[in-house]
């Protein structure tokens, strides 16, 4: 076991330099630089060489990189270039409220995707199963963009029940702690707070979990219909167990193992920031951070977050496998 | 003889159209063994199988009734029973195994709790004393170490074991008929050879029923008080299995049994004999008798007109041949 976890790490480690090698040639690739766009219009060309001197942009780029490592492995990522902040600091900012969107929507499309699942499968064939399995087909091909928007217009905007973006009313503060809305919200002890946390949190939780809900529907209701005929399965039966047992621990127990899969691998996708269902409803988030990052040019940040997403997803996906072993005592080691 | 505890009579099933049992009756008294003989697609299975009332959704019963003798006496119709009923007997008073001891259990759950689960669906008792039991049944089927098996998962036991746990989880209610569908067919020879020994023990000592599934005649042989031979649906031959095996009346029965290799006989015989052709698709079975495509002693005219009826054959045996009287002087 603990064989294991070093090699998994080892792998993250290679992971992570992978990584950094891409995003930081990447970057510097792409035409334009943030010193031209920090100068504007304005700019002369003494006056860019200036900057960019200030910035080291204009050491050979093998030697950035030699700097951006060193200050990496020492947990420096250096300074957002637009607004001077630590560049690793503004990752951590942004990533509780992609965590508690992630975590939010993902809950959301469990509880409702596997019971949906298991009906359809129970009822396979017969107008239920249709009426099930027919919009996840629509869920999964849904762009999220439109569905968000569409959301926003019917409840924000025609019906006012729920609230248009971001995270909390305008002109309420509240001390964020950990950056989890509902969390803050919590440790505050208001209960106003709490519920427009929630209220916040709806639209963007319950359109960022069509896709999974989707997913995790048809694969819920096609391991159901895989395990229901199993051998395993008849034998619980002649054990005279009652059907809902039969179904509960036998069928859908064992079901829920490559659900797991589905779960854990858009568990990594999530996480690292849903760009489109952010910017819709403007929540400062690791996916809107990126994006203005590598529209700014913004280096650090791009890099620090992209280092950073390559941890978590890593760690999330070994998370995933640490599970199995727990679900499945055949893949259990010694 | 003293009342049957299991009465099939005049079964009949279809999977769709096609039928897979038609007409087939028979009886086992308590403490007694009745070995079902067959090929694959006789119908064995499903004979088995109605009986649990676990038949696919695709089967279905066209006629008859399957009568089980409750422990406490009542008579259950477990053709026209209901799921409450059917759950009380399945695992209480009728146990059963499977071929494939290896996908019976299920993988995911410790042997010890898979066992446990049959006890306490039909009994209210403490963990711990369910435990016990459980481990003691274990432990008495042969399976060494058992305390520590307990803890194992499926994937950790060989085959012969895993096939001692599907019996002691068919056990441990101590059922009063059990249901063993093929149990030794995927097991090593020698493996094979110690479960019968052991099922033989169990029936004994518990006086319990036994309805034993094969294809094998040489294994009917080891545990059989009586055979019932099937053939395409239809019951071909029963009777007491000494006299089965010693004078099989029906040409079938006669080159199952001579397709089996034994020990130390024919010993310039190089070519076991086989059966010639094949199992009739059932959907489309000859208008005659159905083994007449495959039967040395077939005589036009006679065998391929309509199928021949089950005749008693002095008071203990049946048999369905026109010809059995002729065969057998």
């Amino acid at each position: 076991m603990l064989d294991y976890l070093a090699g998994r790490f080892g792998q993250l480690l290679l992971v992570l330099f992978g990584v950094s090698v891409v995003v930081f040639v990447t970057m510097h690739r792409l035409p334009g630089d943030v010193a031209t766009l920090l100068l504007g219009d304005r700019a002369t060309v003494a006056s860019l060489a200036r900057l960019r001197h200030q910035l080291g942009l204009d050491q050979p780029v093998i030697v950035q990189y030699w700097r951006f490592l060193a200050g990496a492995l020492s947990g420096d990522f250096g300074t957002s270039l637009r607004d001077n902040r630590p560049a690793f600091g503004e990752v951590l900012g942004a990533f509780p409220v992609t965590l508690e969107l992630t975590l939010s929507a993902l809950l959301l499309a469990i509880a409702i995707g596997v019971p949906l699942g298991v009906v359809a499968a129970l009822k396979e064939g017969t107008w239920i199963d249709t009426a099930i399995t027919t919009p996840t087909l629509f869920g999964v091909s849904m762009p999220v963009f439109w569905l968000g928007l569409m959301a926003l217009l019917l409840f924000s905007e025609k019906l006012g029940w729920l609230p248009v973006g971001g995270i909390m009313p305008i002109g309420i503060h509240m001390a964020r702690p950990t950056g989890l809305s509902i969390v803050d919200a919590a440790l505050s002890g208001r209960a106003a707070l709490v519920w427009q946390a929630v209220l916040h949190l709806i639209l963007p939780a319950a359109t960022l979990a069509t896709i999974p809900l989707a997913l995790i529907t048809r694969i819920t209701r096609g391991e159901m219909l895989a395990s229901m005929h199993l051998e395993y399965v008849r034998t619980a039966r002649a054990k005279g167990l009652p059907e809902g047992r039969v179904i509960r621990a036998h069928i859908l127990r064992n079901a829920l193992i490559p659900v797991w899969t589905v779960i854990g691998l858009q568990l990594g996708l999530l996480l690292s920031g849903a760009v489109l269902t952010e910017t819709i409803f403007s929540l400062p988030g690791l996916g809107r951070l990126m994006v203005d990052a590598i529209l700014a040019r913004d280096y650090p940040v791009v890099q620090a977050g992209a280092v950073f997403v390559a941890t978590v997803f890593v760690l999330v996906n070994l998370g995933v496998d640490l599970c199995y072993a727990v679900l499945d005592p055949r893949i259990r080691r010694r | 003889m003293n009342e049957p505890l299991l009465a099939v009579d005049d079964l009949s099933l279809a999977y769709g159209e096609v039928p897979a049992l038609q007409h087939v009756s028979l009886s086992v008294g308590r403490g007694e063994s009745l070995v079902i003989v067959g090929e694959s697609g006789s119908g064995k299975s499903s004979l088995g199988l109605a009986v649990m009332r676990l038949l696919p959704r695709t089967a279905r019963i066209t006629s008859g009734a399957i009568r089980f003798r409750g422990r406490d006496g009542a008579m259950t119709e477990l053709a026209a029973a209901d799921a409450a009923s059917l759950q009380r007997l399945r695992g209480k008073e009728i146990g059963m195994i499977f071929q494939e001891p290896m996908t019976s259990l299920n993988p995911v759950y410790r042997i010890g709790e898979q066992i446990f689960e049959a006890l306490r669906t039909h009994e209210v008792l403490p963990r711990a004393a369910a435990r016990e039991r459980a481990m003691a049944l274990l432990a008495h089927l042969g399976v060494p170490e058992a305390a520590r098996r307990m803890e194992a998962f499926p994937h950790e036991l060989s085959g012969g074991l895993r096939q001692r746990v599907m019996i002691a989880i068919a056990l441990v209610c101590n059922p009063s008929l059990l249901i063993a569908d093929e149990p030794t067919t995927a097991l090593d020879v020698t493996i094979q050879a110690q479960i019968l020994e052991l099922l033989k023990r169990l029936c004994r000592e518990r006086g319990m029923a036994l309805l034993f599934i094969t294809h094998h005649f040489g294994v009917a042989r080891e545990v059989a008080q009586r055979i019932l031979v099937l053939y395409a649906g239809r019951v071909v031959e029963v009777g007491p299995a000494a006299a089965v095996i010693a004078r099989p009346l029906h040409p079938y029965t006669r080159a199952l049994l001579q397709s089996v290799p034994r020990l130390g006989t024919n010993k310039n015989q190089t070519i076991l004999p086989a059966i010639g052709g094949a199992v009739p698709d059932s959907a489309h079975l000859p208008p005659g008798c159905a083994f007449a495509p495959r039967c040395p002693a077939f005589v036009p005219g006679l065998c391929d007109r309509e199928p021949p009826p089950l005749s008693a054959f002095g008071t203990e045996r049946s048999v369905r041949c026109f010809r059995a009287w002729e065969l057998a002087a």
